[in-house]
């Protein structure tokens, strides 16, 4: 059982630039990529609150449980 | 990461915990008897010269100790010669200027105990597995900065007790100029610290070591917290 992102898809979906994203939550595109290729340890609540109000959608939209 | 590696790594913070648990305790033996020495001379100093006896402390080889050579002229008013005498049995006038010169002695020494007690805590803090916190981080900060104090200080604390001391005695002089006048005049305030220097450069070097071991775990967490986005 792992967490794993979605939020590639999420932004494909919503047809949201890696660059405007970014810039909204106020991390680096590198950051984010890696977030979106689930490459780091941990999101913090206010990124991830960023992100939903940017995306409109919620934390369980972007992190989901693979069995 | 494997059972063996979760074991290995189990086993050496049991050991570093065991070793800072060990090292409070000898800081805390270290300091208490820094501290002893510094209040009993102190104390002793300070009954011989208001009692008028001369100090002896003759151990061997003390831990540390402070002396005092000088001596006091007395003028009577309107008298052409002056009565030299050593300082031994302390004139009244001596006493003050003594007790300031004593104090700056001292100084180096109480504050290396201050220092120790300091370690002491903090390795306290390790042995507890409270390695990153701020409180732990600022009794070893304090514990570095009273050990540079004493290195600094301790080899001209012998200087620096006899300037004030005799700052004292001009400033008294300059207060009392009625009647009779009698000053005193330190040739020399003598401080030793045997093997303090020692005791200092082995806790450094344990501390170093155990500071580096810590830094690896803080790089740890660090790079962790770098992958939180």
């Amino acid at each position: 059982m792992k967490v794993v992102v979605k939020l590639g898809v999420v932004m494909a979906d919503r047809n949201v630039r890696s660059k405007d994203l970014a810039a909204h939550v106020g991390i680096t595109e590198a950051n984010l990529s890696l977030l979106k290729q689930g490459k780091v340890k941990g999101v913090r609540f206010e990124t991830l609150e960023k992100i939903c109000a940017y995306l409109d959608c919620e934390p369980g939209d972007i992190l989901k449980i693979e069995r | 990461m494997s059972t063996f590696e979760t074991m290995g790594r189990n086993l050496r913070n049991a050991s570093l915990r065991a070793f800072c648990g060990a090292m409070a305790a000898a800081c805390a033996l270290a300091s208490l008897a820094m501290a002893f020495v510094m209040i009993g001379s102190f104390v002793a100093v300070t009954y011989a010269m208001t009692t008028g006896q001369n100090f002896q402390w003759n151990r061997t080889a003390p831990s540390a100790s402070v002396s005092v050579q000088g001596q006091s002229t007395t003028c009577a008013k309107g008298a052409t010669t002056c009565e030299t005498t050593p300082l031994k049995a302390f004139p009244v006038e001596a006493v003050a200027p003594s007790i300031v010169g004593f104090t700056v002695a001292f100084l180096p020494g109480a504050v290396l105990a201050y220092g120790l007690a300091e370690a002491c805590l903090c390795f306290f803090a390790f042995a507890r597995g409270r390695y990153l916190q701020r409180r732990t981080t600022a009794q070893l900060a304090r514990f570095a900065v009273a050990g540079l104090f004493f290195v600094v200080t301790a080899p001209m604390a012998g200087a620096l007790a006899k300037g004030a001391g005799e700052l004292t005695i001009k400033a008294i002089a300059l207060a009392s100029r009625d009647g009779g006048e009698t000053t005193a005049q330190f040739t020399a305030f003598t401080t030793t610290f045997t093997g303090a220097n020692g005791l200092l450069i082995g806790l450094y070097a344990v501390t170093l070591t155990v500071i580096a071991l810590i830094m690896a775990r803080a790089a740890t967490i660090a790079e962790d917290h770098a992958q939180i986005v």
